[in-house]
């Protein structure tokens, strides 16, 4: 079909523009939520455990462990004397979407609680099965910016 | 165009003896084992890398590696084994190329079963039929010619075996090094859409791309491109799907991969992939072909990329009520972020099936000049059109039956299969000799003699 000057690259191209144009955009909110300078730095907070949790008491109970069940209310503790004192910082729970469904700060780590980080969820509510992410991470702006130390556990249908 | 007079009787003119006078300085094979090569290299480093870093998936790009050796060269050896007109010779090609690929095919499922412990085979069972129903309605949207069952299957056996492989080899070691050291969220989320979009369509490309350079005789046009293209993405879909309903249920994954994503998803984004290889394969300068075939990856990558963005983002809404998620959300969303991508192959392929059309139009007009019986002139528009051309084997159908029907069939297609050759070697792309043209004008006419 080469007869025709160039036939069919004129759609083509235009929807290879709109392709660049959406992978542009993807780019551009990828760098907002993951600023590539703020990223830099050797501080590293340390993850104590995860336990399994009693919402009554406010107490975690067992070992450390990776493994929960539905039935189970997973929280983490955080040794904030690892973190430097002035530094801005958080941790939460995150689930398979990302969505944030626990945690606490930001704030300057000696203001931050010792107690267990629990998943937010109340005495009558299973946790779905999946996998969940605890993250410890260091603000700047009011946004976070960097992981300074993460633990994942898996909950199974009870 | 040159039209050749051929006079029975008489020997046909010397000059050109080929479509294409320089086919033995033909770079495209050249290419194709570049590819290949780059293929197996990037499998060995991303295997060492996976087992650096303790991979799950190490010892699976392992074997992925012995799987994609075999399986290429059993594709080989089947496509040229077709190409024999020995029949002893091709039946014992076949039969080799039938073992290797079996080889590949087993080593596979062994990889499969591994990779997905608990792989149901119901699974695998209940997707065939749908499957098998979208590679029978792939290869007949190209209505003026329809694509060899061997290049279409191969397509399909590449998407499902040799692109997957390479995915899982790329996709895993960056999803570990870098995906899982980002703060969970939208970043994390845009990042995970990344990778699946630029490593798994670069893999299910490639496969276009070799048979863009290999089998150009097959490879026309846009149509050929968005056919073959869609073919590797439906082998893709079929892989991978049984992955995901191993993990996460059988029917609620059938109805997402195999009922709502079947023609869309994976294999829309490589439909696009092939329409930019289809549309290059038409242009005369090389840089048109290079802008063709960028913007065909640039619009998978990103249709691509949009799905799994909203998928692993909550810039969507997603609701915990299953029944409206799977019912109303998931199929909102196939049509608002696959739904365009869809609309724009069928765009393409549109407008290529018209150009088809019209170049089938101009070829049988100058072949029914000759006078040589094989297109009769009142012929021509009935042939350039596909609902002409049924409507005439329907109407043979209704005054001699079957065997009337398969008749006209058998001649139809011989006489298509003259109009693309005589447009190829107008336009001096293949190694046909002359002898083939001819050839078929006898096949014609022998056919027409036959009767019923």
């Amino acid at each position: 079909m080469k007869t025709d000057s160039s036939p069919q690259l004129l759609p083509m191209l235009l929807i290879g523009a709109i392709g660049a144009l959406i992978l542009l955009l993807g780019f551009t909110l990828f760098l907002y939520y993951e600023p590539i300078d703020q990223q830099a730095g050797n501080t590293n907070a340390r993850i104590t455990g995860v336990y399994k949790y009693d919402l009554a008491s406010g107490q975690k109970h067992g070992n450390s462990t990776v493994s929960f069940t539905s039935k189970d209310v997973p929280a983490a503790v955080v040794d904030w004397t690892s973190v430097p004192a002035g530094m801005e910082v958080g941790a939460h729970w995150f689930d398979d979407h990302g969505q944030v469904i626990g945690g606490v700060g930001p704030g300057a780590a000696p203001s931050l609680p010792t107690k267990p980080i629990p998943i937010d969820v109340d005495a009558e509510t299973l946790i779905p099965p999946g996998v969940y992410v605890f993250v410890v991470e260091r603000y700047s702006g009011g946004r976070s910016v960097q992981v300074l130390a993460r633990s994942a556990i898996k909950v199974d249908e009870q | 165009m040159t039209v050749i007079p051929v006079v029975p009787g008489a020997a046909p003119p010397p000059p050109p003896d080929s479509a294409n006078p320089q086919h033995h300085a033909h770079s495209g094979y050249r290419t194709a084992l570049a590819i290949v090569v780059g293929i197996l290299v990037m499998l060995f480093i991303g295997s060492i890398v996976g087992t650096t870093i303790k991979s799950d998936v190490a010892i699976i790009n392992l074997v992925g590696l012995v799987v994609v050796g075999f399986f290429a060269g059993g594709t080989y050896l089947l496509v040229i084994a077709f190409s024999l007109k020995d029949k002893a010779k091709r039946h014992r090609r076949v039969g080799i190329a039938s073992i290797v690929l079996g080889i590949a095919l087993l080593l596979w499922m062994l990889v499969v079963a591994a990779l997905i412990a608990n792989l149901n085979i119901l699974g695998a069972i209940i997707s065939i039929p749908t499957t098998g129903f979208a590679i029978w309605v792939l290869r007949h949207l190209n209505r003026n010619q329809h694509e060899p069952w061997r290049l279409v299957l191969a397509a399909f056996g590449w998407g499902g075996v040799v692109a997957v492989n390479i995915a899982i080899v790329l996709e895993g070691p960056f999803d570990r090094i870098f995906v899982a050291g980002l703060i969970p969220g939208p970043g994390q989320g845009l990042s995970g859409a990344w990778s699946a979009a630029v490593f798994e369509e670069l893999p299910k490309g490639l496969a276009v791309v070799l048979l863009y350079l290999v089998m150009r005789k097959s490879f026309d046009d846009v149509v050929d491109g968005i056919l073959y293209g869609a073919m590797v993405g439906l082998g893709f879909n079929f892989v991978e799907g049984l992955g995901y309903m191993a993990a996460h249920g059988i029917i609620g994954q059938f109805y997402v991969r195999q009922l709502l994503g079947l023609f869309t998803g994976h294999t829309t984004y490589t439909a696009l992939i092939g329409a930019g290889l289809g549309v290059a394969r038409q242009q005369n300068a090389a840089w048109k072909r290079l802008v063709a075939i960028l913007s065909g990856f640039t619009a998978a990558v990103a249709a691509h990329f949009l799905w799994d963005a909203a998928a692993m983002t909550s810039f969507l809404p997603h609701t915990s009520n299953a029944a409206l998620e799977v019912f109303v959300f998931l199929p909102l969303r196939v049509l608002l972020i696959d739904g365009p991508f869809t609309a724009m192959v069928l765009a393409l392929l549109i407008l290529g099936l018209r150009r088809e059309g019209r170049i089938l139009r101009t070829e049988l007009n100058n072949e029914a000049g000759l006078g040589l019986g094989t297109v009769l002139p009142e012929e021509v528009e009935i042939l350039a059109n596909p609902r002409k051309r049924a409507s005439w084997r329907r109407s043979e159908f209704s005054h001699f039956g079957w065997k009337g029907y398969r008749w006209l069939g058998r001649l139809q297609r011989a006489q298509l299969a003259l109009a693309w050759e005589r447009w190829h070697r107008a336009n001096q792309d293949i190694d046909e000799p002359l002898e083939e043209e001819e050839r078929l004008r006898q096949h014609i006419l022998a056919i027409r003699a036959g009767g019923r």
